[in-house]
């Protein structure tokens, strides 16, 4: 009568493997930081820059909290880049028009949140696959922001709209603040609501789920509206930095996002992940591009740097998933 | 989701694939199917989740009793339990079961037999699909054998033997 469950129940519970990933990429970020600090001399670490570092860290957690979203239900957005672009384009014609900035902002979330909610539509109903069909985006997507712009960058004049990009409150970059809130909404969404267990669970286990009584479909076009609601937001934020609406905005940025949150530990089979370690991993791929850019690294090899951790990221992913079974 | 409204469970064969997840862990497991019953607007209230939980801990015996404990590590039996469990949550009258000792220990066995048996003892009807005559002769009432997707006979307990649903089946 031999139960192959260890008995761990009256001491602590085994190890987690998604703590111990997270704690694994945690030290090397620190590693890392410290390499990249010896090596530049002191420029990494520089205030002026690690605030550059935040900055450009909150876009990529901005989009990530959404593509945590997607992935946990075992999804995937390639598109995001683009529609970085798209929104920044659409933002930028919107003040043209003369609408007041922030209802520009408000607007442009919701024309990502209507394009997301057509793509995950289709997704979910005609049962496609999430990578041909955001793939096929990537290129739409960049297309309409190219056209729509003729190709230039469309400028936006409006003091008060710079904050968002540039501004501070207090000793705090505005986009650190934003990614901040985001990234505390999408963390408590994902552990203590309905929605967000249920999103686990439809990545975990797609049949399981669907015979638990849980809407599959709304749960998957659900998560790519939120993703089009959080990319909109980030769009503009990156427009605001750019002082316009950019049509070649975004060109890779998928890359950065989903390496963030894979390294971060997310499955990309789904059922697995965290805001936290979108968080972490978004650090890691910031303080990677940057490091690298001081240190006057061409970005030919920063490509082949960010690929290579990409491919480390999944193996370890690969490896975790073996440990899951 | 309609089955679940009208008190109806089933519990199936192939529980990796089909009813359990092994990204989760038991209490998440065990939930799933009747998590309105424990959210407010939207928020998970984890004291009654783990109160509800620790009742099917007990009562069905899984080990270990952390209702925290990951379902991939746990053995066949004890997974088989919490699928059991996940298909009790949601209250049912009457529970199907697809073949569901396979691949398990002799002593979860056993378990499993006991548990079916105080279900039906509580009134609850169980259909029980199974290929293992010692099984279907030790637990069920009422014996339908069944052959290429056709009724071919049936049994009382009293009545059937090994080698009568052995004959009606071919």
């Amino acid at each position: 009568m031999q139960e192959a469950a260890p008995k761990t129940a009256s001491r602590r519970r085994i190890a987690n493997p998604q703590i111990m990933q997270l704690l694994g990429v945690l030290v090397a970020l620190i590693v890392l930081g410290i390499v990249f600090s010896v090596a530049s001399k002191g420029r990494f670490s520089h205030p002026e820059n690690l605030l550059t570092v935040a900055r450009q860290v909150s876009i990529t957690v901005i989009v990530g909290i959404g593509i945590t979203f997607i992935m946990i239900t075992g999804n995937i957005d390639l598109a995001v880049g683009s529609y970085l672009a798209l929104s920044g384009i659409f933002l930028a014609n919107m003040i043209l028009l003369g609408v007041p900035w922030w209802l520009a902002v408000v607007m442009t979330m919701a024309a990502l949140g209507l394009l997301q909610l057509l793509v995950g539509t289709v997704i979910a109903k005609q049962r496609l696959s999430s990578l041909i069909v955001t793939l096929a985006m990537l290129s739409i997507a960049r297309g309409i922001a190219l056209s729509w712009s003729g190709g230039k960058p469309v400028y936006i004049e409006n003091d008060s709209f710079m904050q968002i990009g540039n501004g501070y409150l207090g000793p705090i970059p505005v986009p650190v603040i934003i990614a901040g809130c985001a990234l505390i909404i999408g963390q408590f969404v994902l552990r203590k609501t309905r929605f967000g267990r249920y999103a686990y669970a439809v990545g975990g286990n797609e049949e399981a789920a669907r015979s638990s009584g849980i809407n599959t479909d709304r749960i998957k076009i659900s998560v790519f509206v939120i993703s089009g609601f959080l990319t909109g937001l980030a769009g503009c934020v990156m427009a605001g930095r750019l002082f316009s609406g950019s049509p070649v905005a975004g060109q890779g940025f998928e890359l950065d996002v989903i390496a963030s949150v894979v390294i971060g530990g997310t499955s990309m089979n789904g059922g697995l992940g965290s805001m936290i370690g979108t968080l972490i991993g978004a650090f890691m791929v910031g303080a990677i591009n940057n490091g690298l850019t001081i240190l006057g690294v061409e970005y030919y090899y920063q490509l082949m740097a960010k690929g290579m951790i990409i491919f480390l990221a999944i193996l370890i992913d690969r490896w975790t998933k073996n440990v899951r079974g | 989701m309609d089955a679940i409204e009208n008190g109806i469970a089933m519990t199936s064969e192939d529980r990796k694939n089909k009813s359990l997840f092994l990204n989760f862990n038991i209490r998440e497991n065990v939930t799933i199917s009747f998590l309105k019953r424990m959210t407010k607007s939207g928020y998970i209230n984890s004291r009654k989740e783990r109160s509800f939980v620790s009742r099917f801990l007990d009562s069905l015996n899984i080990r270990p009793k952390d209702p925290e404990f990951p379902t991939f590590t746990m053995s066949g039996g004890n997974q088989q339990k919490v699928v059991i469990a996940k298909s009790l949550s949601t209250e049912p009258e009457i529970l199907i079961m697809d073949e569901p000792t396979r691949g398990i220990d002799v002593g979860a066995k056993e378990e499993v037999y006991n548990i079916i048996r105080a279900l039906a003892g509580a009134g609850k009807s169980i259909v029980l699909v199974s290929s293992e005559l010692p099984e279907i002769l030790s637990l069920c009432d009422r014996i339908i054998v069944m052959n290429k997707g056709s009724v071919v006979g049936e049994l009382s307990n009293e009545e059937a033997t090994e080698e009568r649903i052995m004959a009606l089946s071919v």
